[in-house]
């Protein structure tokens, strides 16, 4: 009878998994989506993206109201997402205010925001992102294959992408645009890998003017170049297609900042973030923060040495070493520029290459990097919840009557509580995670110069 | 060549998406809104047009013989504050503004006040038209002649010698800052989609209307307040992004410390809408409707009054 019985539906998942692990990866990213999607937000970020689309709508540009403080990519892709709100999805209201939530903007903590947006409207932001993590998925699938692995590994290097805790929380539940930003960045490599110059330095403009972080890794995307050629004249004008890419987009990108004179607007998020460090703070976490600004200017000429270094570094190996290390420069240089602690979702920068490294492990001193894939993942996520907290409510609340305000508010008081004089659980809880993030990163470097130590360096990369 | 159709795909897909948003929002803007109010003296007709479908608030207001802005002056103060605040006036329809430096105002102060309105943005009045004592009779002229202040107030309240010129006392200000639930003062916060709800520095609610919100403590964050026979709005907390819109937004809507609501209508223009309101109004050249689209995401409005 026990022989002749259907296999439980747990067995069946189980013997799924080790046949087709990808199909479960893919099909739990996709439930993690489906669930947090509408019932986790973060009010505070997309109300910013709402504001966008309105300065679109209203004829004004990105920076002629205030509200948008980003370099215009992502204001742009705003755009084309307003006119689907708009003419294809018909979506005529944006978000209301969150009236019983106003007392959370007396805490401390000054991320709560007190527009909330309109279900529709955050399922059509959020949805774009989602396919966007879908893209660099692929992507990162397609970078695996091309560095000659199989066609298990680059599956593998997709579904650990897409079922990345942080990443499922930063397109599905902080709606933030991180994601696009390491799309063009995954886009350039592999436009490099391909030869296709002109393109990759156009698209590395926006990867570059998306989000910063990209920028950094210039150094070696032109070692990435370079080693592609014997002939000197060849490398030459392979860097010029680059660059003369890189300034024609640049110049489209900012055309209408030149002829708008708001090109200083375009660059005010960077300009805001130094500017807090000499700000006068009123609390602890305030104080942490502008400590927090100065040390990551203070650290910029320090990466900027590292991010050479390993460049010099990468330009001096022999082809082979170049090509079976290649993931792993690009993991140093991309974990190099975040010494400081930075936003979790900053994090997704550092990811990809992580992936692809832990994916295509074959030594033990490769596979020793899943240690900081899942700390990263883990602790970047917790970070990220900690910050958030009860602002991923605020719609819940409002538009669809599942959680009271007053136990939003208990909660954020709770938080806002002092646990010593000054300090806040907020602010413990902050430092905490941020802690915890900060070693993760740095956790990348141990790894390397662990296996540096150990006298047995990659010998097979990602190759 | 196949093996690269899916990245080249990807590019051309992405590009194509920054184009059309940087085209739709700086070359080709598809966002087209217009509005269209016949007032009589019991009832308004309004039609409306809009892309797709657009929130929309049509409300009408008995002045009752008390002008509404036609002209703004801003006080410039050296930040670039104004940009904001001038944009947010014109896309409401309100073009008429003027900016001047503290030394030129009083100047512009000499001629008549009715239907003028002075805004600084920030910090105390400028020594060029404010000396700090009630004496000083270039203000209260100002208000005698029926113009108005919009003040967003202070770092620090001033004392009792220099608010007196206008009925105010430092007791008549917000001065504590510990977070407080605040609630809507009524129909205009609503219709208006007013957001400012930080009632530091602002108003005790009984001096004037309350426009916006209201701490139980009985403080408002937005007052429109009588002084002589001009209008003072007062709006409290820290200068930020809700200060120009709410205040571009009550501007273009003509609102004085004697502005009543006559009916409102509101809803979803899916394309196109019209409708009619019907109030009793204490005269027909007292009533204007302002027609707002896009809710809290404001993106058009315009004033029509008697006659226009």
């Amino acid at each position: 009878m026990g022989d002749c019985a259907e296999p439980s539906p747990s067995a069946h998942v189980l013997r799924l998994f080790f046949k087709r692990p990808l199909v479960l990866l893919v099909m739990a990213g996709i439930i993690a989506r489906a669930v947090l999607i509408p019932l986790a937000t973060y009010n505070y970020d997309i109300g910013f993206w709402a504001t966008t689309i309105q300065h679109a709508q209203s004829g004004y540009g990105l920076y002629d109201l205030s509200g948008y403080y980003y370099t215009p990519i992502w204001g742009y892709i705003l755009g084309s997402i307003g006119l689907m709100a708009n003419f294809l999805f018909g979506i005529g209201s944006y978000g209301t205010i969150a009236d019983p939530l106003l007392p959370a903007l007396g805490a401390e903590w000054e991320y709560y925001g007190k527009m909330v947006v309109s279900p529709e409207f955050s399922l059509l932001v959020k949805s774009f992102l989602t396919l966007v993590d879908v893209v660099c998925g692929y992507l990162i699938f397609t970078l695996v294959k091309k560095l000659g692995h199989s066609d298990g590994k680059a599956a593998l290097a997709f579904g650990l992408w897409f079922v990345c805790p942080i990443v499922i929380y930063t397109s599905a539940v902080q709606a933030t645009f991180d994601n696009v930003s390491i799309m063009f960045m995954l886009l350039t490599l592999i436009l490099i890998l391909d030869g296709k110059y002109m393109t990759a330095g156009a698209i590395f403009c926006l990867a570059a003017f998306t989000k910063f972080f990209p920028a950094y890794l210039v150094f070696i995307f032109v070692v990435c170049i370079v080693r592609r050629h014997e002939d000197k004249q060849m490398q030459i004008r392979s860097l010029a297609y680059a660059v003369i890419g890189f300034l024609v987009a640049a110049f489209l990108i900012f055309l209408p900042q030149f002829m708008h004179g708001t090109t200083a607007e375009a660059f005010g998020f960077v300009v805001s973030r130094v500017s807090k460090i000499a700000d006068p703070t009123s609390s602890m976490w305030d104080s942490i923060a502008s400590g927090g600004n100065l040390l990551v200017v203070a650290l910029q000429p320090l990466i900027f040495v590292v991010e050479l270094v390993i460049a010099f570094f990468a330009y001096r190996l022999s082809d082979r070493s170049f090509k079976d290390n290649l993931m792993i420069l690009l993991l140093l240089s991309s974990a190099a520029v975040f010494l400081w602690t930075p936003t979790p979702t900053y994090l997704l920068l550092i990811l990809p290459f992580l992936i692809c490294v832990v994916a295509a492990a074959e030594t033990s001193d490769e596979k020793r990097y899943i240690l900081p894939l899942v700390s990263i993942a883990v602790t970047a996520t917790l970070f990220a919840i900690t910050m958030n907290s009860f602002a991923l409510f605020f719609q819940d609340s409002i538009y669809h009557g599942l959680i009271s305000p007053d136990t939003i508010l208990n909660g954020i008081e709770w938080l806002d509580a002092e646990v010593m004089t000054g300090v806040t659980r907020q602010t413990v809880l902050n430092i905490v995670t941020g802690a915890a993030v900060t070693l993760s990163i740095y956790s990348v470097f141990i790894t390397y110069i662990y296996n540096h130590l150990k006298g047995r360096p990659s010998e097979e990369g990602c190759a | 060549m196949k093996k690269n159709m899916g990245i080249m795909t990807i590019v051309v897909l992405a590009v194509v998406m920054v184009g059309i948003g940087e085209a739709s929002i700086y070359f080709a803007n598809p966002y087209s809104y217009g509005s269209d109010v016949g007032i009589g003296q019991y009832s308004a007709v309004y039609s409306l047009e809009a892309p797709g479908r657009t929130e929309y608030n049509v409300i009408s207001f008995d002045n009752h013989g008390v002008s509404p802005v036609e002209e703004l002056i801003i006080c410039l103060d050296g930040t670039s504050f104004y940009v904001s605040i001038k944009n947010e006036l014109e896309l409401r329809g309100f073009t008429n503004v003027i900016l001047a430096e503290p030394e030129e105002l009083a100047a512009y102060m000499g001629g008549d006040a009715s239907g003028r309105a002075i805004l600084f943005p920030s910090g105390l009045f400028p020594e060029e038209v404010y000396d700090g004592s009630a004496s000083d009779p270039l203000f209260a002229d100002w208000l005698d002649e029926g113009g108005s202040v919009y003040w967003f107030g202070c770092s620090e309240i001033p004392d009792d010698a220099y608010l007196s010129a206008f009925g105010l006392t430092s007791d008549s200000f917000n001065v504590h800052s510990v977070p407080e639930s605040v609630s809507r003062s009524g129909e205009i916060c609503t219709q208006l989609c007013l957001r400012s709800s930080n009632v530091y520095h602002g108003l005790r609610s009984d001096i004037g209307t309350p426009l916006a919100y209201v701490s139980e403590s009985g403080f408002s964050s937005i007052t429109a307040m009588r002084a002589s026979e001009g209008t003072m709005v007062i709006i409290g907390g820290d200068m930020g992004d809700d200060h120009a819109s709410d205040c571009a937004q009550m501007i273009a809507a003509g609102i004085t410390y004697a502005t009543t609501v006559l009916d409102h209508a509101e809803g979803m223009a899916d394309g196109s809408a019209s409708g009619e309101m019907t109030y009793s109004a204490s005269a027909a050249e007292n009533v204007t409707v302002y027609v707002h689209m896009g809710g809290y995401y404001t993106v058009y409005g315009e004033r029509f009054g008697y006659g226009t």
